[in-house]
């Protein structure tokens, strides 16, 4: 879940320019890449690398947690923003780039590298600036990327158990029985099923 | 007519139907039409976006749930992305995955709907007979054979000790088992949503209620509708296929929800009047808290308290009821401002993390006009909902009642959600709210209750649809859903929709004989 509609978009280049940057190219050159799995059907190599980068100081695996990308938030944020539509999608990779650019990052945080080339503190560092910055647009690209990684990361039943979260239990629904694993109260009368026809 | 589902991919060649009602949305509004115009004779169609998802489909599962049961997925948003939408679409609309809680609508409400508003035609006089029929069909009563769980008690333990109004909240449930699911698909049919009740009863007199039917536009001519062009949607990408599905109804009622609704008639070019505009949204704000004992917030019926002290806060500010949401992991994640280690020690201390919630009540002060839906150049639908003035002051106020509820009910540590944490350990520590900002991207904002874009009125200058939610352009055309709202309610808005459909089925079976 989260908004991730119109990303950061309204953080494009154009915003960029607003904010002083001037009319820059700004692509993913000098990313520093990671292995890519074959089945990447949208990001490419880079843009995966950019959002593993992301998605591991999000979740940087402690308390015994996986990284982002061990609980493969990257691989599965290129089905659903896959799914977005085109224009959203256009944003969303638009804001993996203006992280990811050691221009802008040098401009807006002070920061000299590109994101993947950062130490985890300098990335750390970096999307707190995002997430509390004055310019509103980072804010909103922050908020967006923050509630598509961790809405993939905590709805993986597993690490809903390491925060002490066992799970839905069985409640018998898929029968048509009535329900009888649950009967801490009285169980439900299923109701009558539909027929369902062509 | 023999009524039945058909689901997309059932149909595999283009289909052109005519029928007395057609009706797009199988949500709140929808359903209680269909069920009472297919009972009253009339032969009903009823397209669906979303799926036809049932009990043996509802694994739990939020991100499948989300995918199957939300609109975009669980990621609408406002234009903006400072306020998350959730919003239902399959098969019962929201109602499949609503949180169960019904109100009537208030008083205050519909006399500031009458005498502000010129909606001269709604009163408790009027909806009362309606809200006993559905309050019948959906067993919705005080629900108090369960005590509130003890996420719900926070908000009676603490509005107990500070002496302020709350109450047991009445459900639309049969037979609950506890689980806390509501928001994924009740697991236990115990959740009388509208799968499981309107639906059937429209089945069983007759209604055709198509799944994965998208309608994308009304046909208009000389000031009619002529015809319903709709496609069907492919579940897996939520995109349409080639086939279509054209429906030719003597009555034409749009019941996609608020958002869905005006983005239709736009899309079909119906825009005259504020079509799209005062759109409401209860805007949400949350508290989280730590307890020295378990909350388990996932655990139990999601809302079985709230308080209404706060909801009349005067003139020229904006009241607020408060409740208490279902706290699954990635609902509590996603609702954090925190990441990296620190989210770690959050989500591992969530199982004594309690969660308030302020609902604020918009469209009731002069001047709060809400948001806009429009359509951009790609074709998406966009709102666009200010946050004023108006509002951070509300926000900052209901952070502060929140603050002293927690306290009162014992939380060891209350903390903000902004981007950088207030953390409170005692009340006076809540003094400290007021250094904090509110708005747009200060602190995480939902909504789960949509009202508005299609208003009702009497004048066509200042309104959508008339007094009895016919389109005030086009003579064939209603509107019958949250959207109709003038102004937001107070209360949760289910049952006002399912009174309001009740009702508006009289005079639209009247119409269409
Ligand atoms: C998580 C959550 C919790 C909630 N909890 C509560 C609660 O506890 N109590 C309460 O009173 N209210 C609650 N609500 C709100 C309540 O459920 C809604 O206000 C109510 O269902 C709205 O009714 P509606 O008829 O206006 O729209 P909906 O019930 O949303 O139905 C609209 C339907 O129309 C379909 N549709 C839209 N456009 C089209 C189109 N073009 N073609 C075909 N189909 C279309 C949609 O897919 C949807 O299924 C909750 C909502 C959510 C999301
Ligand atoms: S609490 Fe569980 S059993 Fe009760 S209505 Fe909600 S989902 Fe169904």
């Amino acid at each position: 879940m989260t908004p991730t509609r119109r990303t950061v978009l309204l953080i494009g280049l154009a915003s960029i320019a607003a904010m002083g940057v001037g009319t820059v190219t700004l692509g993913l050159r000098g990313t520093t890449t990671v292995e890519a799995p074959p089945e990447l059907t949208l990001f490419s190599v880079e843009q995966y690398s950019v959002l593993c980068a992301i998605a591991d100081t999000l979740h940087t695996g402690a308390n015994g947690l996986p990284t982002g990308t061990m609980a493969g938030v990257p691989l599965a944020l290129d089905h659903v923003v896959g799914t977005m539509n085109p224009a959203d999608r256009d944003e969303f990779l638009q804001a993996l780039t203006l992280i990811e650019n050691a221009l802008v990052g040098a401009l807006l945080d002070q920061r000299t590298t590109t994101f993947t080339g950062s130490s985890p503190e300098v990335r750390a560092e970096t999307l707190r600036a995002w997430q509390n910055s004055r310019v509103y647009v980072r804010r909103q690209a922050f908020k967006a990327l923050k509630g598509l990684c961790a809405g993939v990361y905590w709805s993986q039943p597993e690490m809903g158990r390491l925060a002490g979260y066992l799970g839905p239990m069985d409640y018998g629904q898929a029968s048509s029985e009535k329900p009888t694993t649950f009967a801490q109260h009285a169980v439900a009368e299923p109701s009558e099923p539909l027929e369902v026809q062509p | 007519m023999s009524g039945r589902i058909v689901q997309g991919t059932d149909i595999t060649s283009p289909q052109d139907l005519t029928c007395d009602v057609c009706i797009v949305g199988s949500g709140a509004g929808g359903s209680v039409l269909a069920a009472r115009l297919a009972e009253a004779g009339l032969s009903v169609i009823v397209l669906e976006e979303g799926g036809y998802y049932a009990r043996p489909d509802f694994d739990l599962n939020l991100a499948s749930a989300f995918d199957r049961l939300y609109q975009d997925g669980g990621r609408r948003a406002t234009d903006d992305l400072s306020i998350t939408v959730l919003q239902g679409r399959s098969i019962g609309g929201s109602t499949t995955i609503n949180w169960t809680t019904c109100y009537r609508t208030p008083d205050r409400i519909l006399d500031h709907w009458r005498d502000v508003h010129g909606v001269d035609t709604l009163s408790a006089e009027v909806l009362g007979p309606h809200w006993d029929r559905v309050e019948d069909r959906l067993n919705i009563h005080t629900w108090d054979e369960v005590a509130p769980n003890a996420h719900n008690s926070i908000l009676s333990a603490g509005c107990e000790a500070l002496d302020w109004e709350y109450g047991i909240l009445r459900r639309n449930v049969k037979n609950c088992g506890n689980s806390g699911y509501c928001g994924h698909g009740c697991p236990l049919d115990a959740k009388q949503a509208m799968h499981v009740t309107f639906i059937p009863d429209a089945c069983r007199a007759g209604a055709v209620v198509y799944a994965d039917v998208r309608a994308d536009r009304y046909e208009v001519e000389d000031g009619r509708v002529i015809a319903v062009h709709a496609s069907v949607m492919d579940r897996a990408t939520k995109k349409p296929t080639q086939t279509t599905v054209i429906v030719r109804p003597k009555i034409a009622v749009t019941s996609g929800g608020a958002i869905n609704s005006p983005a239709l008639l736009i899309r079909s070019g119906i825009t005259q009047g504020p079509v799209g505009e005062r759109t409401f949204l209860h805007p949400v704000v949350a508290l989280v808290a730590t307890y020295d004992r378990d909350i388990t917030p996932w655990a139990g019926a999601p809302q079985s308290v709230a308080s209404h002290q706060f909801i009349d806060r005067g003139p020229d500010t904006m009241g607020c009821f408060l409740e208490v949401p279902p706290m699954h992991p990635m609902l509590a994640s996603v609702s954090s401002p925190l990441f990296g280690d620190d989210e770690a020690a959050f989500m591992a201390n969530l199982k004594r993390t309690g969660t308030l919630i302020a609902l604020h009540v918009d469209g009731l002060v002069p001047g709060d006009n809400g948001g806009t839906v429009t359509i951009d150049a790609h074709d998406r639908i966009r709102v666009n909902y200010p946050l004023t003035a108006l509002h951070q002051e509300a926000f900052q106020f209901s952070h502060e009642r929140m603050a002293e509820v927690h306290f009162a009910a014992g939380a060891t540590e209350v903390m903000s959600l902004h981007g950088e944490p207030l953390r409170m350990h005692a009340l006076a520590d809540a003094a400290q709210l007021a250094t904090k900002s509110y708005g747009a991207h200060e602190h995480p904002i939902f909504t789960a209750h949509q009202m508005g874009g299609c208003m009702m009125g009497p004048d066509p200058a200042t309104s959508v649809v008339d007094t009895h939610l016919k389109h005030h352009h086009i003579d064939n055309l209603y509107v019958v859903d949250g959207s109709v709202f003038p102004t937001a309610l107070g209360v949760n808005p289910s049952q006002t929709i399912y009174g309001i459909a009740s009702w508006a089925a009289e005079h639209i079976a009247v119409a269409a004989r």
